[in-house]
């Protein structure tokens, strides 16, 4: 059992190191090739795992070696358009103006309840008012509404600009912890963090959150005391 | 870039480990045969006292060269040459001669076989 148990957590290390090597587009929206290589990696690992008469490197060997062939592989997909065609394949079009591409359907294999599905996840209810609606390489679908059904901004009601409402309030307290990057980026100084909850007649170890913009606008939710009596859960 | 350089190292290492490992098995496999060739000469010559401490030598060797092949080849077709190396001694001693033999022929097989299934050649890869 000890060796399963060790095998495991060497496995858990060389795959945390590779999907961190493969990089943030792993995590999210996988490319075709990125899930077979995902898919892959998970199946390797677990026959050496569950069977100890299979040496520990006829799992860690095909592991790398996926990961390195795949980092390649994208980096050779930047630098060369053809092939990304070819790996990654081509967004489509498959509505314009408010009309379906029947034969790009086809192609696809895309049936109308997942179009429409991907729609309404879109906000779009009503197929005539898409502009244009293209199927990414992800499998997601990207749509662009005609004028009459965009949702009302700033700019279509000619509103004057305001350049500080154009920055995200940003979490400067996280459970207790000053994150002074977000005080940075918000323009605001460590005095003024530690003045502003000497106003509120609390210390940062006793905030759970605090949030904050550009114009010093903040909120503080402090931080609640669970009883170990109240917070043992169950009934 | 620096994750390219870091592939492209990861795949220069594991092609080296993959080559020194294939390599070393070769090695192995030539030194075995050739004890295990002496061991059947000297026995078929009739001097099995000389065979038997050829066998022991044998054994020394396998278990040495084991430890570092468990690493990287399945773990069955290791025990069982382990298995049919502790048999040979006593079919030597006591057993029937053409029983040693054939046991002997049945351990060169399994040393081949190792070899065999190892090397990246078509039959192994499709």
């Amino acid at each position: 059992m000890s060796i399963v148990m060790v095998r495991t957590v060497v496995l858990y290390i060389v795959i945390a190191f590779s999907l961190r090597i493969m990089g943030k587009r792993q995590l999210g929206e996988l490319q075709p090739s990125e899930l077979a290589v995902t898919i892959l990696i998970s199946n390797i690992a677990t026959l050496p795992i569950e069977d100890t008469n299979i040496p520990l490197m006829s799992g860690l060997i095909p592991i790398l070696t996926l990961m390195s062939f795949e980092v390649l592989v994208s980096y050779f997909v930047l630098k060369n358009k053809r092939l990304r065609s070819l790996i990654v394949g081509n967004p489509v079009v498959v509505i314009r103006d408010g009309n379906l591409n029947q034969s790009v359907l086809r192609e696809l294999r895309l049936n109308l309840d997942d179009l429409m599905t991907q729609l309404r996840l879109q906000g779009v209810f009503d197929i005539r008012d898409v502009s244009v609606a293209i199927l990414e390489t992800t499998g997601m679908l990207s749509v662009y509404r005609k004028f009459g059904a965009q949702p009302v901004t700033a700019a279509m009601m000619n509103l004057p600009d305001n350049p500080a409402q154009e920055f995200p309030p940003m979490t400067v307290i996280n459970d207790g912890i000053v994150l002074d990057e977000a005080l940075v980026m918000c323009n605001l100084r460590r005095e003024w963090l530690d003045k502003t909850l000497e106003e509120q007649q609390t210390r940062a170890e006793d905030v759970f959150l605090m949030v904050c913009d550009r114009q010093a606008n903040f909120t503080i939710i402090p931080r609640v005391q669970v009883s170990r009596k109240n917070g043992g859960g169950g009934r | 870039m620096k994750r390219v350089v870091i592939s492209l190292a990861i795949l220069v290492l594991m092609t080296a480990v993959c080559v020194t490992g294939l390599l070393y098995l070769r090695g192995v496999k030539d030194e075995l045969l050739i004890v295990l060739e002496q061991i059947r000469t000297t026995a078929e010559g009739g001097d099995h006292d000389r065979a038997a401490d050829l066998i022991a030598e044998f054994g020394q060797l396998w278990r040495r060269r084991e430890s570092v092949l468990i690493r990287y080849i399945r773990h069955h077709q290791i025990d069982e040459i382990t298995i049919t190396v502790a048999r040979l001694e006593p079919l030597l001693r006591n057993g029937d001669i053409a029983e040693f033999l054939a046991e002997l022929t049945k351990t060169v097989r399994l040393v081949e076989q190792i070899w065999a299934s190892e090397i990246p050649n078509m039959t192994n890869i499709f």
